[in-house]
């Protein structure tokens, strides 16, 4: 009886073990742009899980050194499509689970120091053109 | 790498034909004579950026424009700094004449040394001088030792010693990095003036590019000279003043 007990307790330990497996990311915060075809939506998604690390760090250098100030791949320009527009009643953080960066980073456990200079939502200003 | 681009910022020139005219809002206001450079383009040597302030047309001595830029970049109001540890990337400055009693107030912000102290003795090259003369802080370098507060002797930088919030998008401030007047390079690269020289009283401050004979900041420069702070150092400072 302890064997089959200690067995059926690994069998569930394996399982929890598993799921932490899974290779899909957690579901994420929508964003506000939307691509005209699906190919588009994929090559972006399968480009950002590999590379934005890389893009980032390219383009804060491009900027930083060279003024190149384009949206692509600029921190700014994720931002303002990714996180929504602050209003009265909520403005989404990057220490809140359901912000799109931190919902990656708190699942892998990466953490992540951009947001202790750069602004984790858009633009107040940006927020009022929009409305 | 930076001849291509050369090449290819005077080709687009060329091609615009120098359209570059100042806009006037009114006979004699400039609004605008800075470019903007093709987003994609990296910035050259072939233009100086620098500032002349007038401090007899400064009617507030300067608060205006210091006002600006604490509104543009958010510094100022850090909640548990004390009045001492509060940023500070331009103050307001009054001396007194002993004879005349005249008193003089003007700001003083980071003067873009063309050999600035603050990159000679950065250990990690967090601080450094953009091609076209702008004194920066990369704070993705800075790992906050303070040489450069130290070497600057317009007391010019200022250090973040707590953990911000809500801070501008266009203007990045953090805990642990040093940070100074970044001459509004992000206004500068979309082709638009500084946060301050904008708020300053009519005339009082003009902003342009030092290299270009023909800009309004260089003809007034040569005509009536444009005295450096500390001119003895010898440092080529990119902000100029009258009446100091």
């Amino acid at each position: 009886m302890p064997v089959f007990l200690a067995r059926s307790l690994a069998a569930v330990f394996m399982a929890v073990i598993m799921a932490g497996c899974d290779s899909n990311p957690p579901e994420l915060m929508a964003a506000i742009k939307v691509f005209e075809t699906e190919q588009e939506t994929k090559l972006h998604i399968a480009e950002m899980r590999t590379n934005h690390m890389h893009l980032l760090a390219h383009k804060r250098d491009e900027t930083m050194y060279r003024g190149i100030r384009t949206a692509k791949h600029s921190l700014n320009a994720c931002i303002d499509c990714h996180v929504p527009m602050p209003t009265a009643q909520k403005v989404v953080r990057h220490t809140d689970a359901e912000h799109f960066c931190a919902t990656c980073h708190i699942e892998v456990a990466v953490k992540l120091d951009c947001f202790q200079c750069h602004a984790d939502r858009p633009a107040l200003q940006t927020a009022e053109v929009a409305k | 790498m930076s001849n291509l681009f050369d090449s290819y910022r005077r080709q687009f020139l060329g091609g615009l034909g120098m359209t570059a005219a100042a806009v006037t809002l009114a006979p004699g206001v400039i609004l605008r004579e800075v470019q903007a450079k093709p987003d994609d383009e990296a910035v050259t040597n072939k233009v100086r950026w620098g500032m002349l302030i007038d401090t007899n047309k400064l009617t507030d001595g300067g608060d205006g424009m210091v006002a600006a830029c604490k509104k543009e970049h958010g510094w100022g109001n850090d909640p548990n700094a004390s009045p001492a540890q509060q940023s500070q990337w331009v103050r307001k400055v009054t001396f007194k004449d002993k004879l005349t009693k005249h008193e003089t107030s003007l700001p003083v912000m980071c003067q873009h040394c063309e050999t600035a102290p603050c990159v000679d003795v950065c250990p990690t090259g967090a601080s450094f001088k953009r091609a076209d003369g702008i004194v920066l802080v990369d704070k993705h370098i800075c790992i906050g030792c303070r040489y450069c507060m130290m070497a600057c002797p317009y007391k010019a930088r200022s250090f973040v010693h707590e953990h911000l919030e809500n801070q501008q998008p266009h203007s990045p401030r953090g805990i642990g990095t040093v940070e100074s007047c970044t001459l509004c390079v992000h206004r500068i690269d979309m082709g638009e003036q500084p946060a301050c020289i904008e708020a300053a009283p009519p005339k009082a401050a003009v902003f342009g590019d030092l290299n270009d004979p023909d800009s309004t900041i260089s003809k007034a420069m040569k005509k009536y000279g444009g005295q450096q702070i500390r001119a003895d150092l010898g440092l080529n400072t990119g902000v100029r003043y009258w009446g100091i």
